[in-house]
């Protein structure tokens, strides 16, 4: 029996304005276990961030809204969770690095006080000791102790980026959402924080959620992999098996969008059209309008999930429905 | 092209037309446009400025005998009368006239006198730019109303010297203004393309780069509009402004105000009036900001 | 390292700090000479070429030329422009001693030609009184701008959202002459709560002038607050504050609320210069005696040394608060204070790097 750590079940989440209803998340399913890592991977829009987001409560209100759905933490269910079990939860079990470092540190206030806030919320130490405690956050990302009275504009970069881990990682949050790390970063440094992230990981025993759309930066860090399209998860499995032979025509077309060099295959080819907008998704399987095997049914059948072992596959060809060409036997 | 800025307009009316306020400060203006151009049809300039002595002070809404170019009819004072038995409605309606006047003199001035300076200052940059900046510094030192008010001390009070006043005080807001808008257009490619095709610096400025600093431009005049405005309503409330008998808000305030136990209506009016006409300008200014503003487009 | 050389350390980057802020004073105070020079000859400019003659305002109606002429020579009016300048700055030392003058440097521009009395001294004697009336609605705008600006912010479109709004919106919008008067009429004639004629010795009475004062500041900073509060509450970091737990209170009031004061801080500081000249006008409604009064009052009385003296004393004020604000400013955000630390901040770095 695995340990299921966090376990999201038929997630769905809105954005409800004025003018339309953007169905960002479309009843998704998710587990990660203790101490593992699951990578969600998808084009810009898929909805990975609304998922992360939602784990943790902090979707932009009064906008963005959970519709229906469990996220199971610990035996409780977040999605129902009051905002004072939320508070408790964030930043201590849970903790999030954001998507932009420039921006997610608080311009007027020192690294030093903002890594030792969130210990000084979850424990019951002194400020002093809180502070100490932060230095030593600090100095666990490789940042001189000593920087710690210097305020984020003084950082580059890839030092605040280093700094929100450090703030992430401050309580030993159990699940660590990692929203696109390193895609702020230039490439030497992305390495760098990449391999942080995972020794962390590894010793702290943290199980951990990277967001992220490179295939590349994933597989360094990741044991299962979510491809994400449009709201939903059309592939999920462990990631060697996913990245040797995907079943998803579109997580094929992801691998056939970044070049490998020392083979020559024929897939070697973008994927054809944009992402469908949102609020306005096409009936069927969302991915049909742009997928290079799609038949007569798939525009009018919403494909359900199909188990392959460990794997698991969203698309008509699995369920007999429509003849399978992708040329992949059965796994 | 003439159809894509038909299209633009359009577009542009859509956004507006989003902020209800802003329509409610287009249709206050209208209004107090179409009572400023009928101004002598609903109340001669004679009789307004012309002293009914016996109906000093008529209330709000009363019928009096008036003698009106010669002639002695019955009279209603919607919003009563003042000191010398002046219709309020009528003096009000003709300041209105001075004041759209003042409004649209003062800023236009300021527009196409600072708007050059500013435009040359940030075409042509080295010490012209220095010596344009430099004074619009200084000129941005005093306040306002400060200089205005020294102006007309020093040139006495009159309608020339107050719209020169008021003129030169709004000057180097533009000045600002389209400097900064010409600094980051003039290394474009478009005007690059242009300067290598051998177009002359006037050229350039008039038809590539003005068109494209005219968002800011446009939306800092209509709240200048507003400012003048005011300014020039305290300079006549403080006597340094339009003169009396001549019908102007200020100065109607400035008269009423020795009345404020005997007669609030001469006082209460004209300040509503101003007050109502800077809102309207204020409306439209936050409404044109929106709707221009780019990094608001959907 | 050791901890001593550590704290050395620590120090001399302070002492940096606190040498590169006076130097960037200096700079700014460097900054503000042409700029009041240019003030001054403008104002100066302005009533050299006013048409009245002094010197025949000052003598009897029925005086000849020759006198005119003589008394303009022992005022020095008769010396060109450049000189007349010259003497309005560094003084002046006519051949009689009724006309002498130590210039603006020292604040000295001579006597009133109506009441005889220094003019510089009428000012100081007055100018603390304008500085209640501006302190009392500065503090009243404050006081009531930011909470209101906060809770609209907070309950963004709720009505007392729309309330705020509109009530800012008719405040930016009102002549403060007009909204005196109107105090006036409903609070000292009708209510007879307060006297309509205010003095510095009776608090009571600078209430309704603190009022009127402050009601355009109050107006425009409660928007700024507002408007303010909704950008930083979208930002990145106010996001990261409630992802580590901060609870909303705190997410307001610690987080968000000081960067949203920035840019609030920053028009109020200008709002203080705006103060100033806008207690021109409430002084003149209220018959306060400040600088307001001296000024409307000499100007209708052509009273040319006064009205040189008032309106160049207030543009001098005018200028130095603003200086003040932007220093001031500068200490708050520590964006700011990076422009001129940033050699301050990379020795540090490069220190820090060669360690170890
Ligand atoms: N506050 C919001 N209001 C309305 N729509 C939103 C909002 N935030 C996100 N969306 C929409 O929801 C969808 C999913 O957005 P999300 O940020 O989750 O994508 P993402 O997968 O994280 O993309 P990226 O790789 O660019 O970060 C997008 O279509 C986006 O436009
Ligand atoms: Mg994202």
């Amino acid at each position: 029996m695995p340990d299921i750590q966090l376990s999201i079940r038929d997630l769905r989440v809105h954005y409800v304005t004025e003018e339309e209803d953007v169905k960002a998340v479309n009843g998704i399913s998710l587990d990660i276990e203790r101490g593992q890592s699951l990578g969600l991977v998808g084009e810009t829009g898929a909805g990975k961030t609304t998922t992360a987001l939602s784990i943790l409560k902090l979707l932009p209100k009064p906008t963005g809204q959970i519709a229906s759905g469990s996220i199971m933490f610990k035996g409780k269910d977040l999605a129902l969770a009051s905002e004072e079990e939320m508070r408790k939860i964030r930043g201590n079990e849970i903790s999030m690095i954001f998507q932009d470092p420039m921006t997610s540190l608080n311009p007027i206030f020192t690294v030093g006080d903002q890594i030792a806030e969130v210990i000084a919320l979850h424990t019951t130490i002194s400020a002093q000791e809180a502070l100490k405690r932060a230095g030593d956050m600090l100095e666990l990302v490789g940042i001189p102790r000593g920087r710690s009275n210097e305020f984020p504009h003084q950082f580059s970069g890839g030092m605040k980026q280093r700094v929100v881990i450090a703030i992430a990682l401050a309580c030993n949050p159990s699940l660590l959402l990692a929203d696109e790390p390193t895609t702020a970063l230039d490439v030497t440094i992305q390495a760098q924080v990449l391999a942080m992230i995972h020794d962390l990981k590894t010793r702290m025993k943290t199980s951990l959620l990277l967001i992220s759309h490179d295939l590349g930066v994933v597989a360094q860090v990741c044991d299962t992999v979510a491809i994400m399209y449009a709201g939903k998860i059309v592939e999920h499995g462990p990631l060697a098996k996913v990245y040797e032979k995907p079943l998803h025509p579109y997580t094929e077309g992801l691998f056939g969008s970044i070049p490998v060099l020392h083979e020559k295959k024929k897939r070697l080819k973008p994927i054809q059209g944009l992402m469908p907008n949102p609020a306005d998704l096409p009936g069927g399987c969302v991915f049909h309008p742009r997928c290079p095997y799609a038949q007569g049914p798939c525009s009018t059948t919403v494909p359900r999930v199909t188990e392959k072992g460990d794997r698991k596959v969203l698309c008509l060809m699995y369920e007999g429905i429509i003849e399978n060409r992708m040329g992949v036997a059965d796994v | 092209m003439e159809q894509k800025y038909k299209g633009e307009f359009a577009e542009f009316w859509k956004r507006y037309r989003r902020n209800r306020l802003a329509v409610v400060g287009l249709a206050l203006i209208g209004l107090y446009v179409i009572l400023a151009l009928g101004a002598d049809l609903l109340y001669s300039y004679d009789f307004i400025t012309g002293n009914q002595i016996p109906n000093a002070f008529s209330g709000i809404a009363s019928f009096a005998e008036v003698e009106d170019g010669g002639t002695v009819r019955r009279h209603l004072y919607l919003l009563g009368a003042d000191n010398f038995g002046r219709d309020v409605a009528g003096r009000i309606i003709h300041g209105a006239r001075v004041s759209l006047i003042i409004g649209f003199v003062t800023v236009a001035f300021a527009v196409v006198i600072g708007g050059s300076l500013g435009a040359v200052a940030g075409y042509y940059g080295r010490r012209l730019e220095t010596v344009i900046m430099r004074g619009a510094d200084i000129l941005l030192a005093i306040p306002n109303i400060l200089f205005a008010l020294a102006i007309v001390a020093a040139l006495g009070p009159s309608f020339r010297n107050l719209l020169l006043a008021i003129g030169i005080t709004s000057l180097p807001v533009y000045v600002r203004l389209v400097r900064a808008s010409v600094m980051t257009v003039k290394d474009q490619e478009y005007v690059e393309a242009a300067r290598a095709q051998g177009a002359s610096d006037f050229r350039i400025i008039l038809i590539h780069i003005i068109p494209n600093c005219m968002a800011p431009v446009i939306v800092q005049a209509t709240l200048g509009i507003a400012q003048s405005i005011l300014s020039a309503a305290s300079l006549s409330f403080l006597g340094l402004g339009i003169q009396p008998p001549s019908p102007e808000w200020g100065n109607m305030l400035s008269e009423a105000r020795s009345y404020i136990i005997s007669a609030p209506h001469t006082l209460i009016f004209p300040g509503l009036a101003i007050m109502t006409v800077i809102l309207a300008y204020n409306l439209i200014g936050d409404g044109l900001r929106d709707a221009l503003d780019p990094k608001l487009k959907r | 390292m050791g901890t001593a050389e550590l704290r050395c350390r620590a120090y001399s980057h302070y002492m940096q700090k606190k040498d590169s802020m006076l130097k960037y004073i200096i700079r700014r105070l460097i900054h503000l000479v042409p700029v009041l020079l240019g003030v001054t000859l403008i104002v100066f400019t302005l009533t050299y070429i006013s048409p009245g003659n002094p010197a025949r305002m000052m003598l009897p109606q029925d005086s000849t030329d020759e006198q005119v002429a003589e008394l303009e020579k022992a005022m020095g009016l008769d010396e060109p422009f450049v000189m007349q300048y010259f003497h309005f700055l560094f003084g002046y030392d006519g051949p009689g001693d009724s006309f002498d003058y130590k210039g603006l440097w020292a604040l000295d521009l001579g006597r009133s030609y109506v009441s005889n009395r220094p003019v510089f001294g009428t000012i100081l004697e007055r100018f603390p009184n304008t500085m209640l009336l501006t302190f009392l609605a500065l503090v009243l705008s404050i006081v009531i701008s930011i909470p209101f600006g906060i809770i609209s912010a907070t309950r963004q479109y709720t009505k007392t959202d729309m309330a705020v709004t509109i009530a800012a919106l008719i405040g930016i919008s009102m002549p403060a002459f007009w909204l005196g008067m109107m105090l006036i009429w409903v609070f000292s004639v009708n209510l007879r709560w307060f006297p309509s004629l205010a003095n510095p010795a009776n608090l009571k009475s600078i209430i309704l002038p603190a009022l009127t004062l402050a009601a355009m500041n109050t107006a425009v900073q409660t928007r700024m607050t507002r408007s303010s509060m909704l950008e930083v509450v979208r930002q990145d970091y106010i996001r990261t504050a409630r992802a580590k737990g901060v609870d909303e209170r705190n997410v307001i009031y610690r987080h968000a609320l000081r960067n949203a004061l920035i840019p609030v801080v920053t028009v109020i500081g200008l709002q203080v210069g705006q103060l100033l000249v806008g207690a021109v006008l409430t002084e003149t409604v209220f018959s306060y005696p400040g600088i307001g009064t001296i000024m409307v009052d000499a100007i209708q009385r052509k009273d040319t040394p006064q009205i040189l003296a008032s309106v160049v004393f207030v543009a001098l004020v005018f200028a130095l608060v603003n200086l003040g604000v932007d220093i001031l400013y500068a200490f708050i955000d520590p964006r700011i204070k990076a422009q001129y630390i940033g050699v301050v901040r990379k020795k540090g770095g490069l220190l820090n790097g060669a360690k170890i």
